[in-house]
């Protein structure tokens, strides 16, 4: 079994709470929010404005800069605003409110019939010189989490020679599991979108990477690969022991390959490429049925929510909404995270949307929710054990507290991804990955 | 639920684990030696709690409960002879100079239990190292008596050294004479796989310490050193064991890092050989653990600075 080579922790998977609910379609909101950055890069700026009307699909955003992504309407309605409003990660965003007149007419070219099908039309490998610009034009990002635009990633620099992709299914995060639900109802697409990424970057090798947690989606996926591969460039299953973090980036790489990025460097460097299972599923319906990213799949869970599932939500949705339908028991002193417990961060505000980047909204009633008295650190080394990128946290935690930023980034600061493996093991409660946070807050400025 | 808040007392669930650890060591130490010896723990205790509520109270911060492992750890390092009030004095000394100074719980760069033992082995030397008593045996042994008598120097390491022969059981059980925790081999390496497996201690040290020793002692024995034991019997002889499950393995005072932890580990074992062996003390584990401590920033600090141009490198 493959595993990364350095660190990880175990937490509690809790993935039962939601893992038997089928993908649900969530009804059409009557109102969606859709910030301008909801990926990875610049910005876009509106291309719509008050007032105008909008099909389900139409494009209302863009930027000519190469590291962003396209945003289209995720509802048919009227344009209502173009401002401000609260973003899931972070501080306030420009937004474009639309709010829909209960149709759902999609644009033109688009049967959306088809969407609650696994794979219903081929794939016309004829045309791959454009599947790169109409993955871009269909606005597709990294929906692991990251919101990498996906375009970028497949364009990689002519002197990288990329050799291996790897398909990210791993879903290391504790509670999550919309990416197990896509890889078992949705295989088919995973693997044309796989077929198509390789296409597309000249590939031979393709390796899907799924930890050993979910025997069912390694089996269908494995019974299903060799129909979808092509002769001379065979997609295998790569199974992964389940340790917090597998699916990071740079560790799957480790993990499948063996191989090391460097510090600071893309995953192109080792010649490798990675994308996560969902993001397979929409390259193949922005290729084949001309879908662009106005959906994805959200897990809700943990236990504050009365009806835990995955749900088929359109983008731009918000949160309120969602956890109304989910039965959400709302109480002082709740915790509300948009992604998982490990790298998700906390929302105060229920009016959150959700974006592309969102694979969870995770529910902590009071009870369960511990805000522990952090100690004087016993330097027990438990956070040099854990760390995957063989960092020092309680070290960089310990600069920043005292304002010493000048030796941070020669230790390593940067490589740190803030995965919390760090915070999760220490056993004084330290608040290490919130430290770092702020020492690269710090150093950036 | 956020964590009971007390203005007295801080709880450390990691020190809470050697706690146990040692609780059936401290059965044992009232079997070989009589009452006395939970007499000492308490004196010991109080003075322990005394001296550090009058340091925190200053700051109006509460005392942490790790003061009462390094309390334990005091009491059992003890001989069992010892005046109450110079146990007193130890425990004060040590937690105030080797942990308070320094800025309390989490700074202290020496073990502050070893820093009262060494203060007073050097402070009182009669009491500390010339008086100690022989073990009581069958029941109800220590459970009866309230103190043994003193004898003159007779801990196995005297004895062994000088030639003579102690059977291995003994050792192993702890039926010979020494201080309060040192003696009993088997309750000493069930506490410490049970805070190995609790985590509190790391297996790194433990194991480098383990084979720092007896390879050092290996070396020295085979080359038939003057006053050089066989491995086994030296390894259950004198406090070793103890030391490197309960001393050595105190996170605070030891090495940070992984690979700082192997050579910190190993460092002590081999130190203890060296001061058996070499020195004019009969017991080397106190100073050990103290000339470790030294150098365990040091080696964090090297090996950082190590990594941190490897990495320069590899940019």
């Amino acid at each position: 079994m493959k595993t990364f080579n350095m660190g990880g922790v175990h937490p509690p998977e809790m993935k039962e709470i939601s893992a038997g609910a089928a993908i649900e379609r969530f009804a059409i909101p009557k109102i969606v929010v859709l910030p301008l950055s909801q990926h990875t890069g610049a910005p876009c700026d509106p291309i719509v404005k008050k007032g105008d009307l909008v099909k389900t699909g139409q494009l209302i955003a863009d930027s000519p800069k190469p590291i962003s992504a396209p945003i289209h309407s995720s509802i048919t309605g009227k344009v209502t605003a173009i401002e401000h409003r609260n973003h899931p990660l972070g501080p306030r965003v420009k937004s474009i409110v639309i709010e829909g007149d209960g149709t759902d007419e999609w644009i033109e070219g688009v049967n959306p019939s088809l969407f609650d099908q696994d794979a219903p039309v081929d794939v016309d490998f004829s045309r791959a010189a454009d599947f790169r610009r109409k993955i871009r034009d269909a606005g597709i990002v990294g929906l692991g989490g990251a919101a990498f635009p996906t375009h970028f990633k497949l364009s990689p620099p002519p002197d990288k020679k990329i050799d291996t992709l790897i398909v990210n299914g791993a879903e290391c995060e504790p509670y999550l599991t919309a990416d197990y639900r896509v890889m078992l109802e949705r295989p088919r697409s995973i693997l044309m979108g796989t077929r198509i990424i390789m296409e597309i970057l000249g590939i031979k090798n393709a390796f899907i990477a799924i930890e050993n947690n979910k025997p069912d989606a390694i089996e269908l996926l494995n019974k299903l690969c060799g129909e979808f591969s092509a002769t001379d460039a065979p997609i295998q299953i790569a199974v992964c022991k389940t340790k917090y973090p597998e699916g990071g980036e740079k560790q799957l790489i480790n993990a499948v390959t063996g191989r090391e990025v460097p510090s600071g460097k893309l995953p192109m460097e080792v010649g490798c490429v990675v994308q996560n299972v969902g993001t397979a599923a929409a390259i193949y319906e922005a290729i084949a049925l001309n879908k662009p990213l106005v959906e994805r799949v959200v897990t809700v869970t943990g236990s504050a929510i009365g009806k835990p599932g995955n749900l088929m939500v359109r983008i731009g949705t918000v949160c309120r909404d969602i956890l109304e339908y989910c039965e959400y028991q709302g109480a002082e002193g709740n915790a509300v995270i948009m992604g998982g417990p490990m790298m998700g961060k906390a929302v105060k505000y229920l009016d959150v949307p959700v974006v592309k980047g969102t694979s969870g909204i995770l529910c902590v009633a009071a009870k369960d929710v511990a805000i522990l008295d952090h100690r004087p650190c016993l330097h027990c080394g438990r956070c040099v054990e854990v760390c995957p990128m063989g960092l020092n946290p309680t070290e960089l935690a310990l600069y920043t507290e005292n304002r010493e930023y000048g030796d941070l980034l020669r230790m390593g600061l940067m490589d740190c991804m803030e995965c919390g493996s760090c915070a999760y093991a220490c056993p004084a409660r330290r608040r290490l990955v919130q430290w770092i946070r702020v020492g690269k807050m710090e150093v950036k400025r | 639920m956020a964590d009971k808040k007390s203005r007295i007392l801080l709880w450390q669930p990691m020190m809470a684990n050697a706690f146990y650890a040692l609780v059936p060591i401290v059965i044992a130490s009232v079997y070989f030696f009589g009452w006395r010896s939970l007499a000492l723990l308490v004196i010991v205790n109080i003075a322990g709690f005394l001296t550090e509520y009058a340091f925190c109270r200053v700051y109006r911060q509460p005392v942490s409960s790790a003061v009462f492992v390094t309390n334990f750890l005091f009491a059992l390092s003890l001989p069992p002879t010892l005046p109450l009030w110079m146990a007193a004095v130890g425990v004060i000394f040590g937690l105030t100079f080797g942990k308070m100074v320094f800025g309390g719980f989490g700074r202290n760069v020496f073990n502050p239990a070893l820093v009262g033992r060494a203060f007073i082995y050097v402070a009182f030397p009669n009491h500390t190292n010339a008086f100690w008593s022989d073990p009581f045996r069958g029941f109800p042994a220590g459970f009866a008596h309230f103190a043994g008598d003193a004898i003159t120097g007779a801990t196995p390491m005297t004895i062994l050294k000088q030639g003579g022969e102690i059977p291995l059981v003994d050792l192993v059980a702890g039926f010979t004479g020494g201080s309060l925790g040192e003696t009993c081999g088997i309750l000493i390496l069930l506490g410490g796989l049970y805070i190995l497996w609790k985590k509190s201690a790391d297996y790194r040290i433990v194991i480098s310490g383990f084979v720092g020793f007896l390879l050092l002692q290996w070396i020295v024995w085979a080359t038939g050193t003057q006053g050089a034991l066989a491995p086994v019997p030296a390894l259950f002889s004198g406090s070793f064991l103890f030391g490197l499950f309960f001393f050595i393995t105190e996170p605070v005072s030891a090495s940070q890092t992984n690979i700082g932890k192997w050579i910190y580990g190993f460092l002590f074992g081999a130190l203890v050989v060296i001061i058996r062996t070499f020195s004019v003390w009969r017991e080397g584990t106190m100073f050990a653990v103290l000339l470790a401590n030294v150098f365990a920033p040091i080696m964090d600090l090297a090996i950082r600075e190590i990594q941190a141009k490897r990495k320069a490198a590899s940019r």
